[in-house]
Parts: C-alpha cells; sequence; structure tokens
C-alpha cells in the first residue's frame, strides 16, 4: 500500500510536467476583452435593478416605519375606557326604552312594600 | 508571482488597463492549472477566458487585495468545475453519428496529433485522467489543486473557506478511492510514470 502511495504521488508530479503552464494564443486577449463587452450591458442593467430594488425596499421601509411610529392620542380607542365606549355607543332609544322597562319594575316594588 | 496590490486596487476602481495588467500576469499561470484540472487542452482558453470574465465583474466584491490570490483560484475551480459538469452532461458523440467526411478528418487529426504527442507523456496524462474519473468532480479538483498544483492545505482552506480538518478528510478519501482505482488499473504495469 505504500509502495502504491509513493507510486500514485510520483505519478501526480509526472502528471504536473506533462502539462507545464501554457501561456494562451494571440487571441487571447482580444476575445476577452469581446467576451466582456458583450456581457456588460447585461451586467449594468442587472446592477441598476439591483440598485433600484434596494432603494424601493428602504423606501418602503422608511414609509413603514413612519406611519407606525405616528403618533395617534387622539384615537378613541386609546383616551376611552371600556366602559365609556359602551356608554358612547348605546343610543338614545336604548336609553330610554331600559328607563322605561326599569322603572314601573322600581315601582311595583314601592307599592307593594 | 503575487501582483501589486495598488494594481488590484485600481482594478477594483474600474481600471481596464490595471486589469488587463492582471490578467497578463496570473493568465499563464492560471492556464496552467486549468489544463490540469480539465484535462483537454483545447478547452483551456475558453474555460481560462470565463475565469478572467468572471474576475472582471465580481472584482468590486473583493474585501481586500490580500486574498485576491485564493480569490482568484475559488474563480477558477468554479469555471473548471461548471466544465467538468457541462461535459459530463453532454452525450459523447459516437462514431456512427458522424458523417463520412467528419470521420476521415478526425482519423487525419487524431493521426497527426499521435505523430507529434510525446507518448510517454500522452500515457500519464491519459492515465491520471481515467484515475481522477474515479471521484467526484468535486475532489477532482481537491485531488489536483493538492497533489498536482502543490496548493498547502492552509491555501486550501483559504481558496474552500472550509476548515482544514475537513478538507484533510475529503482529501485522504478521495486519495483512497484513487488509490484503489490504480491499484485495480495494474498500478505496476500501468503507472510507471514517463520519463518528462
Amino acid at each position: 500500500m505504500r509502495h502504491d502511495e509513493e507510486k500514485l504521488d510520483a505519478l501526480f508530479s509526472a502528471y504536473r510536467q506533462a502539462f507545464p503552464d501554457i501561456d494562451a494564443g494571440p487571441e487571447f486577449m482580444p476575445k476577452l476583452w469581446e467576451r466582456i463587452e458583450s456581457r456588460r450591458p447585461v451586467a449594468r442593467t442587472w446592477r441598476w435593478f439591483a440598485g433600484g430594488f434596494v432603494t424601493a425596499s428602504a423606501a418602503i421601509c422608511l414609509l413603514l416605519a413612519a406611519f407606525v411610529s405616528m403618533p395617534s392620542a387622539n384615537h378613541p380607542v386609546y383616551t376611552s375606557t371600556y366602559v365609556d365606549a359602551l356608554e358612547n355607543d348605546q343610543d338614545d332609544d336604548n336609553v330610554a326604552l331600559l328607563v322605561d322597562f326599569v322603572r314601573p319594575a322600581a315601582e311595583e316594588g314601592n307599592a307593594s312594600q | 508571482m503575487p501582483v501589486d496590490h495598488q494594481l488590484i486596487e485600481q482594478a477594483r476602481q474600474g481600471d481596464d488597463s490595471a486589469f488587463n495588467r492582471i490578467v497578463l500576469e496570473y493568465r499563464k499561470r492560471i492556464l496552467g492549472t486549468i489544463a490540469r484540472l480539465i484535462g483537454r487542452p483545447e478547452d483551456v482558453e475558453d474555460v481560462g477566458q470565463e475565469v478572467f470574465l468572471r474576475l472582471y465583474f465580481s472584482l468590486d466584491q473583493l474585501r481586500s487585495p490580500e486574498v485576491f490570490e485564493p480569490w482568484l483560484y475559488r474563480l477558477t475551480v468554479n469555471a473548471a468545475y461548471d466544465y467538468l459538469r457541462k461535459q459530463k452532461r453532454r452525450p459523447e458523440s459516437r462514431m456512427a453519428d458522424l458523417s463520412e467526411q467528419q470521420v476521415l478528418m478526425a482519423d487525419a487529426v487524431a493521426g497527426s496529433k499521435q505523430r507529434t504527442a510525446d507518448e510517454g507523456k500522452a500515457k500519464t496524462r491519459a492515465l491520471v485522467q481515467s484515475l481522477l474519473g474515479s471521484v467526484s468532480e468535486e475532489d477532482r479538483l481537491l485531488l489536483t489543486l493538492k497533489e498536482v498544483e502543490g496548493l498547502s492545505l492552509k491555501e486550501l482552506e483559504k481558496v474552500y473557506q472550509v476548515n482544514e480538518n475537513a478538507l484533510k478528510v475529503r482529501l485522504f478519501r478521495a486519495r483512497q478511492r484513487v488509490l484503489k482505482a490504480y491499484a485495480a488499473s495494474g498500478g505496476d504495469e500501468m503507472g510507471k510514470p514517463s520519463a518528462v
């Protein structure tokens, strides 16, 4: 096994030498710049879109933050108690009916005494 | 040979001539690495251009010029990996599918290659390629960077951004698989590295 390991190391080293560093052909740089130029508008559009998306997200966050932190002290829910709210909710007719219903009963009670 | 940090900084800021100089500085080494990673000399320039293209459009993401080299290696490994995966998906064209003229041309090319290529080197290449074919693309790249390119574990740690112990385990397993394939291929006869 040890022998195989050593042979494998030698094989890798030979492989390294069988593939020496190679220099590019004369067309390498022009073709590279051609590829860069052809992809540049796509990259620019993508960057513009990504930038716009980030700006829009930040604006929405700010708007939401402003909306949430807006003072809401005048809202009736926060100024009146539950009982007050119930009382305000009763319309006059209901109150009058309630009074009519309660008063005769009270008068009957007094009469029986 | 590491390039000047100032040059990298200039390229990051969009200076195309600085970028050009970086490409010229690293081109030879990167193309050699790609050749050994993918094992197909005819596609090396194409993959090399892809590496430098990715470099051009992602230079602004580089945190600092100090990590430029491992980062360039990372781009190289990724481009080689994409290439190997694409090659795996692409079905090999068989002789039966080719026209008579294409077969004649293929024979002529193969004949001229055989005449010119150093047989010993070709044999070594073929053997190592077949051995590396016994592991996954990821392990093949990792093993090539370590054993052929001679990158240290510290350097590999920077390239892969993985902890050293995890790398050691992956390397050990990949090497064991290659050793097994080497033994199965009759290592004694075939494995004699050619004099190069």
